[in-house]
């Protein structure tokens, strides 16, 4: 078993693999930027240590530094969480160079799945089907001129990317070149590495996905699907599991697929095989690749499951054998998660950074809330705009749904703008309901939304209190200090200046 | 006290005796009768008529943001100019000229436009870049490009002029009809 864990991540992730470091026994080291110093995987951890200025690639980037100070503090291990580093070959590769153990697959599977484009030949051999696009990188002449042959709209996507990061949508060639400039300069803020290529682009899919583990003893299971169709800018907001769009037959040809995909690259850990499933052909699937890392989403399949994904990460790097076989994993129940990120939904998502005044998090049967936030916690403007995440369990889906409404109902948090109600109103609208959810759903459905202002009612009431609280915003606190004391104290009588004693 | 909000724009008076007990609180002319117990400095619990309600508050520059049951109300204190508005003056008298500013803190990306320059609606000004993610901003109106504030790789905080515009043909004669 390893002995100290660094973890090189920040936000709600470090604060997860904390908890399944502590489960474990095993220290954590946390690593902080400069506008981090008061982040709660800060002070979470057994030890902390300062890694650099806010800019990622001068901290969370920088792998000289995070591999300097793992060796320092005596860790035999690196969890990457996801983004930053957690993906990346190379640093995989210094890992094992320094004799750290990198939480993750081997750098050699990590640079066959996290290059998209090795990646895509290598299932096209294994006769996993993939979506027509792109083979090799290309200068962006050759992207304008494969884009005609594959006829638009086509998706541009970063070769080294995920998270919707790089990836721009061109419907037609006009918008083509700005697309790829965008797309390439997205990638190398994101990853460093600014290729791009494209895929055919289609329309109206669902996106689901085969969460694996695989240990190093030739062992893989699957732990079945999460249906990740709703997304913004590309990327996810809401998560469920299982998928309404499977049946038993294709949630089996599926999982079997993305089994087979992951012998291909020969890849262990924790990952999970992307796909996309069709509209009009709802029994054709693509394979869209593989991310390398635990993702943001894993709590619903932990919740389904009863696996512990993080636990099984570390696990599986520490040399054991997965305890379970595919026969043994079932799915029981239903779980959603909602991602709670600092934007305006109002104004197409626009990043929302500042400080969070309140926070009041959601409790109750069935509601998890991971979150690396706090009151008074200054959200920066150098990383990704997720703050938390609500995941609901219930018997069925109905049943998970209603308590994520419930959840979020209780969710204070005041500040900034957050996409909670956006997520409560997306969750109560008719098509998620009947589970028609596509990636196209939140243009086709939600476009336009604004916050309710509520009933007369409602209104009324928050003018009183918020009347009630500027009265008192307008009165020196000392005021209501003096007037609540049973007795008048006469240090109340002296100023600042006697009480400090004239300084 | 009185009180002049706006909530989406809409003008709200509120008159409000606070004392200990049950006070008399008046909202556009009706009037009501409350009893508050402040929990925290973000906690108030209301009694109004026969049900508790818990509200949430925090201050956030000129708008004071309320939570109840679910649904979050930006409340403004109507006295003072709005953003859009103090962009207005700032952009000067005349009804030709705007301002168009950042959304929020981040850094300049790309700068895709030149003083003197005729610009048409949907057309990318400035990309800025925050938390990851770039963000594309566009006129929304044909106009000339004046002034140009900020080059390519500078930070910027929110709400910051990067670009002064003037309204020029149809676009001029529509705002000044």
């Amino acid at each position: 078993m390893l002995g100290k864990i660094l973890i090189s991540n920040r936000g709600e992730i470090a604060v997860r693999i904390i908890r399944a470091c502590r489960e474990l026994g095993i220290p954590a080291v946390a690593v902080y930027s400069d506008c981090d110093r008061n982040s709660s995987h800060v002070y979470m951890a057994d030890e902390a240590v300062h890694i650099g200025l806010s800019a990622p690639l001068k901290s969370y980037l920088d792998m000289d530094r995070v591999i300097k100070v793992a060796m320092e503090v005596g860790a035999d291990a690196i969890h990457p969480g996801y983004g930053f580093l957690a993906e990346n070959p190379l640093f995989a590769k210094r890992c094992e160079d320094a004799g750290l153990v990198f939480i993750g697959p081997s750098p050699k599977a990590l640079a066959l799945v996290g290059d998209k484009l090795k990646s895509r030949q290598t299932m096209v051999q294994a006769q996993i089907p993939i979506i027509p696009g792109m083979r090799e990188e290309g200068d962006p002449e050759k992207i304008i001129e494969e884009s005609e042959k594959l006829g638009f709209p086509v998706l541009i996507k970063a070769s080294a990317g995920g998270g919707g990061k790089g990836m721009r949508v061109a419907r037609n060639r006009a918008e083509l070149k700005d697309a790829i400039e965008a797309g390439m300069r997205e990638a190398q803020t994101a990853f460093g590495n600014p290729s791009v290529y494209i895929e055919k682009y289609l329309t109206r899919p669902r996106h689901i996905e085969f969460q694996i583990l695989a240990d190093q003893h030739g062992n893989a299971v699957h732990l079945f699907e999460r249906e990740c169709s709703i997304q913004r800018r590309h990327q996810k907001i809401v998560e469920e599991s299982p998928s309404v769009a499977l049946d038993p037959e294709l949630r089996e040809k599926m999982g079997a697929t993305a089994i087979k995909a992951i012998r291909a690259s020969n890849y262990t850990n924790a990952g999970t095989v992307e796909f996309l499933v069709d509209e009009d052909r709802k029994d054709s699937f693509y394979f869209l690749e593989v991310n390398a890392r635990v993702q943001v989403e894993h709590p619903v399949t932990e919740l389904v499951t009863g696996i512990d994904i993080v636990k099984q990460q570390i696990l599986i790097a520490s040399g054991e054998k997965l305890p379970f076989t595919q026969p043994d994993i079932s799915q029981r129940g239903h779980a959603i998660e909602c991602r709670v990120y600092a934007e305006d939904p109002e104004r197409s998502f626009l990043p929302s950074p500042g400080r969070i005044a309140f926070l009041k998090e959601p409790f109750g049967p069935g509601v998890r809330h991971d979150c690396g936030i706090y009151s008074g916690w200054e959200v920066p403007v150098h990383y990704d705009p997720i703050l938390s995440k609500v995941i609901t369990w219930g018997e069925d889906r109905e049943t998970a749904r209603i308590r994520m409404i419930n959840a979020l109902s209780e969710y204070v948090l005041l500040g900034i703008k957050t996409t909670i109600e956006f997520s409560r109103a997306l969750l109560s609208h008719k098509n998620f309901i009947a589970g028609d959810t596509h990636t196209d759903f939140i243009e086709k459905n939600m476009s336009g939304w604004c916050s309710s202002s509520g009933n007369s009612d409602s209104v009324k009431v928050a003018l009183i209190a918020a009347a009630i609280a500027a009265s008192r915003d307008k009165k020196p606190a000392a005021s209501h200090s003096v007037r609540r004391r049973e007795a008048p104290s006469p240090w109340l009588t002296l100023g600042e200046w006697e009480l400090f004693g004239g300084r | 006290m009185e009180f002049d909000f706006a909530i989406d724009g809409k003008s709200h008076k509120i008159k409000l005796d606070v004392k200990e007990g049950p006070f008399e609180a008046e909202v556009d002319g009706k009037r009501e009768t409350v009893s508050a117990t402040l929990i925290d400095s973000h906690t108030i619990s209301l009694f109004l008529g026969n049900r508790i309600v818990t509200a949430y508050i925090a201050f956030d520059g000129d708008t004071i943001q309320v939570f109840i049951a679910g649904e979050k109300f930006h409340i403004e204190r109507a006295q003072k100019p709005s953003f859009m508005e103090r962009l207005r003056e700032e952009a000067g008298p005349v009804g030709d000229k705007k301002v168009i500013s950042t959304p929020m803190p981040g850094q300049i990306v790309k700068i895709q436009v030149k003083e003197g320059q005729i610009v048409n609606p949907n057309q990318n000004l400035f990309i800025v870049e925050s938390m990851k993610m770039e963000n594309q901003i566009r006129s929304t109106v044909r106009a000339r490009i004046d002034r140009i504030h900020f080059k390519d790789g500078d930070p910027v905080d929110a709400n910051v002029a990067i670009v002064e515009l003037s309204l020029v043909g149809e676009e001029k004669n529509v705002q000044e009809r």
